[in-house]
């Protein structure tokens, strides 16, 4: 693909972006004069038709979208500065001591998100924050364990080598060699993982257990449209082929991102 | 007598290893669910305690936390897992072990069929003469991968209930097509990642020097295939041992949705109730499993690959 092919595509994507946060501003549970169950017409509002209480299904779906995205991206961040500070800590540290935390990260890792979600709800009684710090635990210990085998394979480099034999500071290390080769390799994997972020933010509030009304998500909406799924399809089909559609992007756009990396490099 | 010593010092600490790994996940797994004001069952909206000073829950609740942590540790470890606080007259003993017979046996069944579509999938990906069908079949694979559980499962249960009723009313598991459904349900987003790893890994064998030499002495693409099968199954070898911890509790959804009496749909039931002890005895089953099939995989790669290296 070419470059302004690359460019165009980043475009899109930001105004797709852009335009869904503009339009959602519209209230998402406001009822509205339309009859429940309205089917989606191209000519008049409601375009994708309304729900039982006589909502909008239009900006209901932008902002379990945005809300979506909005978690699932500021716990992708997050995790990453994260495992980018412990894996580079980690590193300057004795063996038994980085063992020990990788160890303990890993069991944090295989505890069932669901019984973490709950218990962090209960404990905390705020739902957004919950569902961030499961999130957050759900990537970690893949992230870390990433960064750390990466940086392992960075000493057997030969610069690495060479400026260790030169005798440079444990600051020097980090902010010329690790940093910038933690990031460049592992920008696009991290990035890879965002659509199985959002893949469990969805299934977390579809159980009932992530985001919760007033608030709304894509996991929520589905099942709030599941009991109508047979009698009025729409309210089922459309955040479902929505859902499939970010994901497939998302999914493509990870696959991109390196080859636009190694372009930018180039 | 030197191998045998060698032997018992190998399983002294694969059993010391796993005895850590117990003790660790336990005391995380105990302190989170106690992370909620020092007991999950503080939730007023749990069930109400007519008489809470004769209830098993009260029991457990007026206990200081050391002694409860000590003893219900002790508890695991000897199978005195008592009673769910919802019904005190199937021991949970009996009543955990079916359940993780039937998810042990949905998870061996989805790695058999997602191991055998995704190589399927991959070979005509790769070797199929037309080219619009290997691109057809990439197309497939991306898509089938893009699919979650929280779609496809709602979706594929409707269209099944629709020409096929008797699935909602059967409260049978073993019901042929709700466990054959269940089964191609599962194993869609493995057999994407399997099918990527086999066709990535296959990309780079089209110039294997021994595939060459195979066919060059008159063997034919399967046979050729066949005697290569080891470094086919090499890329997903070391996955499985993440697949497998993944669909034990990975699941949860899909046994949700068809009425499936597995570990997970279990665990979802008691989070709800705030049922203690089945929430505690899942859980470390769940943590459990993953270091035995995590060992098992590696074991496996090991046996696929024996450069790999990894001993038991």
């Amino acid at each position: 693909m070419k470059k302004k092919q690359y460019y165009l595509l980043l475009m899109i994507i930001s105004i797709f972006m852009t335009g869904t946060i503009y339009l959602s501003s519209r209230m998402p549970n406001h009822i509205q004069k339309y009859t429940p169950f309205q089917s989606p017409q191209i000519r008049k509002l409601p375009i994708l038709g309304s729900d039982a209480l006589g909502r909008d299904y239009m900006p209901r779906l932008q902002t379990a979208i945005v809300t979506s995205l909005k978690i699932s991206f500021f716990s992708l961040t997050c995790t990453f500065i994260l495992s980018l500070a412990l894996a580079i800590s980690v590193s300057h540290m004795p063996t038994v001591i980085s063992q020990s935390i990788l160890y303990l990260l890993r069991i944090l890792f295989i505890i069932p998100s669901i019984l973490l979600a709950s218990s962090l709800l209960q404990s905390t009684k705020l739902r957004h924050l919950t569902m961030i710090i499961t999130l957050i635990l759900a990537l970690l210990y893949p992230l870390v364990h990433m960064m750390h085998a990466l940086l392992e394979s960075q000493k057997k480099e030969s610069y690495w080598l060479v400026s260790k034999s030169l005798g440079g500071s444990h600051w020097l290390f980090t902010k010329k060699h690790q940093f910038p080769y933690l990031l460049w390799h592992s920008i696009p994997i991290a990035f890879s993982r965002f659509p199985r972020l959002l893949v469990l933010e969805s299934t977390l509030s579809f159980l009932g257990i992530g985001i919760q009304e007033p608030s709304i998500s894509l996991g929520l909406l589905l099942q709030q449209s599941l009991p109508y799924a047979q009698s009025h399809s729409y309210l089922f089909y459309i955040p479902a082929f929505s859902f499939i559609s970010l994901l497939f992007l998302l999914q493509w756009l990870g696959l991109y991102i390196p080859a636009l990396m190694k372009q930018v490099t180039e | 007598m030197q191998r045998i010593t060698h032997q018992i010092v190998r399983i002294g600490s694969i059993f010391l290893q796993f005895f850590i790994y117990l003790v660790v996940s336990y005391s995380v797994i105990f302190f989170i669910m106690h992370a909620a004001d020092g007991s999950p069952l503080n939730n007023e909206n749990t069930m109400p305690l007519t008489h809470a000073h004769d209830s098993s829950i009260a029991r457990i609740i007026e206990k200081p936390l050391p002694i409860l942590y000590i003893n219900t540790f002790k508890n695991f470890i000897f199978f005195n897992w008592g009673t769910s606080f919802f019904n005190s007259i199937d021991s949970l003993v009996y009543y955990i072990p079916q359940a993780l017979s039937i998810t042990l046996l949905f998870t061996v069944v989805t790695v058999i069929v997602s191991v055998l579509l995704s190589l399927f999938l991959a070979l005509i990906a790769i070797f199929h003469p037309k080219k619009w069908l290997r691109s057809l079949i990439i197309l497939f694979i991306i898509f089938i991968g893009s699919l979650p559980h929280v779609i496809i499962a709602p979706i594929l249960f409707i269209l099944i209930s629709r020409y096929m009723p008797s699935i909602i009313l059967t409260s049978s598991w073993f019901y042929p097509p709700k466990f054959f459904t269940t089964i191609i349900l599962i194993s869609l987003p493995y057999t994407a990642l399997f099918a990527k790893l086999i066709y990535i890994d296959l990309k780079e064998a089209t110039q294997w020097f021994h595939l060459k030499q195979l066919l060059a002495m008159g063997f034919s693409l399967s046979q050729s295939l066949w005697c290569l099968r080891n470094r086919l199954l090499s890329p997903i070898s070391r996955y499985i041992g993440i697949a497998i911890p993944q669909l034990l509790s990975g699941f949860i959804l899909v046994e949700d949705i068809f009425r499936i009496p597995a570990l997970g749909s279990i665990s979802i039931e008691a989070i709800n109730r705030r049922d203690y002890p089945i929430i505690l005895i899942t859980s470390m089953i769940f943590s459990l499993s993953i270091w035995i099939f995590t060992r098992l995989a590696l074991f496996l790669q090991q046996k696929i690959d024996p450069r790999v290296g990894v001993s038991l």
